[in-house]
């Protein structure tokens, strides 16, 4: 590279930070950056040379609302990454890679509890207070996780959890156990629900959990292979249960996990 | 928000973690960084756009492109709000150079522009980079450091700058041309 080509890369560069380059050469620029760690450092150089002058610019107010725009565009990526996730589980799964597959429903489960975290902030102070906290027993697997209890937590923020759930998972007996629970106001039930793969699309009732201020049994007719991977939630719904058959209020969702390596 | 905490060193460690958050894709952390920041990212992006509805939409996808790319920020190259002033510039100059825009909302009084552009908003303490700047842009030739600002903070184009600073394009691009050089060896001192 000679001296004149050395300085017209430079002026090239400072022109495309500066922003004076037209749409092309912009183009040009950004393409080539990308295969040319020199020309990309000499970006970042420029970058900083400038960036001082951001401080002549006055503030400005956009409107109010306009974070919740970026959230719903957000979720929207979400969910169309969450369908591609999907394809390529259904992908994964007809050519026998399971494990993997697994890895991606969890990731998926994973971004919408993050989801849900953020917006319970903003919904009702029921969904707020509102966690599951599950003790398992481990499944009957030779494993060295043989004796690790498995456990899921899910709250909305830093508070006690607002129900412990133990499940005997030989039996399949689940216990769930109120600890802040609060009853709910009048006209309103807590809704226990099992989501698997296996069982449907939708999630599946396990009944109402009518009186908190007593531990609740529940016996769960499923495969214990199936329990040991679902999704479990507990819901808000109208007295008498979801009318619809499946969660309609606010609802918070987890799977199993065991405590230990 | 007081505006001149930005310009302290713990508002660039706070931010450093809040971008940290946002690369796991926490949305508390967003939200603070977004209530931090908003403000002078879109006094960047309205400078240029000088329309209100368009900016918003630029402003919109320049957070979610933070939210993207959050986990390639690098504390080591740039400071967070360069950064992500960064990328509101870059993305906002690629909408003004993309197409026309709508009629802006104000008429552009060009001796407005320039007077503002002398000052740096006050609540700002000024930055180690701006004074290395401004001594190096007070050895330009007279207008061309006012010419390098416009470039910068109001997006215009080479035509733009040959109208506003009454040159013919060939002038602009050689006042372009000589400036950068000169900028570069007082700047790299």
């Amino acid at each position: 590279m000679n001296n004149n080509e050395e300085i017209s890369i430079n002026t090239l560069v400072a022109e495309y930070v500066l922003g004076t380059l037209d749409k092309d050469e912009r183009d040009a620029v950004e393409a080539r950056r990308v295969n040319d760690p020199v020309l990309d450092q000499a970006i970042v150089n420029w970058q900083a040379h400038l960036a001082g002058l951001n401080d002549y610019v006055q503030d400005a107010e956009p409107r109010k609302d306009l974070f919740n725009d970026i959230l719903a565009k957000l979720d929207q990526r979400i969910d169309n990454k969450a369908m591609n996730d999907k394809s390529l589980h259904d992908t994964l799964m007809s050519t026998a890679a399971a494990s993997s597959a697994v890895v991606v429903e969890m990731e998926a489960m994973r971004i919408k509890l993050k989801r849900w975290r953020f917006s319970a902030l903003g919904a009702s102070a029921i969904a707020a207070c509102l966690a599951i906290f599950m003790v398992v027993k481990p499944p009957i697997a030779p494993s060295i996780q043989a004796n690790a209890p498995f456990v899921a937590v899910f709250q909305a923020d830093d508070k006690q959890p607002a129900f412990i759930m133990s499940l005997d998972i030989e039996t399949r007996q689940l216990t769930v156990r109120p600890v802040t629970a609060q009853g709910q106001a009048a006209g309103k039930t807590y809704q226990l629900w099992i989501k698997a793969d296996e069982i449907g699309p939708t999630p599946r009732s396990l009944g109402l959990l009518a009186n908190v201020s007593t531990p609740i049994q529940k016996q769960i007719n499923y495969d214990p292979a199936v329990i040991r991977h679902a999704t479990f939630g507990i819901s808000v719904e109208p007295a008498g249960g979801s009318p619809t058959g499946v969660p309609t209020g606010p609802a918070i969702h987890g799977r199993l996990y065991p405590t230990s390596l | 928000m007081n505006q001149s905490l930005l310009s302290e060193q713990n508002t660039t460690e706070s931010l450093a973690n809040l971008l940290l958050k946002v690369a796991q894709e926490d949305r508390l952390a967003f939200s603070e960084l977004y209530e931090a920041t908003h403000r002078k990212l879109f006094g960047i992006v309205y400078r240029i756009l000088k329309n209100q509805a368009a900016s918003e939409e630029v402003l919109q996808e320049v957070y979610l492109k933070i939210w993207e790319k959050a986990e390639s920020f690098d504390a080591s190259v740039a400071s967070p709000i360069t950064w992500m002033a960064t990328i509101a510039r870059n993305r906002t100059i690629d909408e003004v150079r993309k197409n026309k825009l709508p009629d802006s909302d104000v008429d552009v009084d060009f001796d407005l522009i320039a007077d503002d552009s002398m000052t740096p908003d006050d609540s700002f303490t000024k930055s180690r980079d701006l004074l290395k700047l401004e001594a190096c842009l007070a050895e330009l030739e007279s207008p061309r450091a006012e010419m390098i600002k416009a470039a910068y903070l109001d997006g215009f184009s080479r035509q733009e700058l040959a109208e506003r600073f009454e040159q013919p394009l060939g002038t602009i691009k050689t006042w372009l041309h000589r400036s950068i050089k000169q900028l570069q060896g007082c700047m790299n001192l």
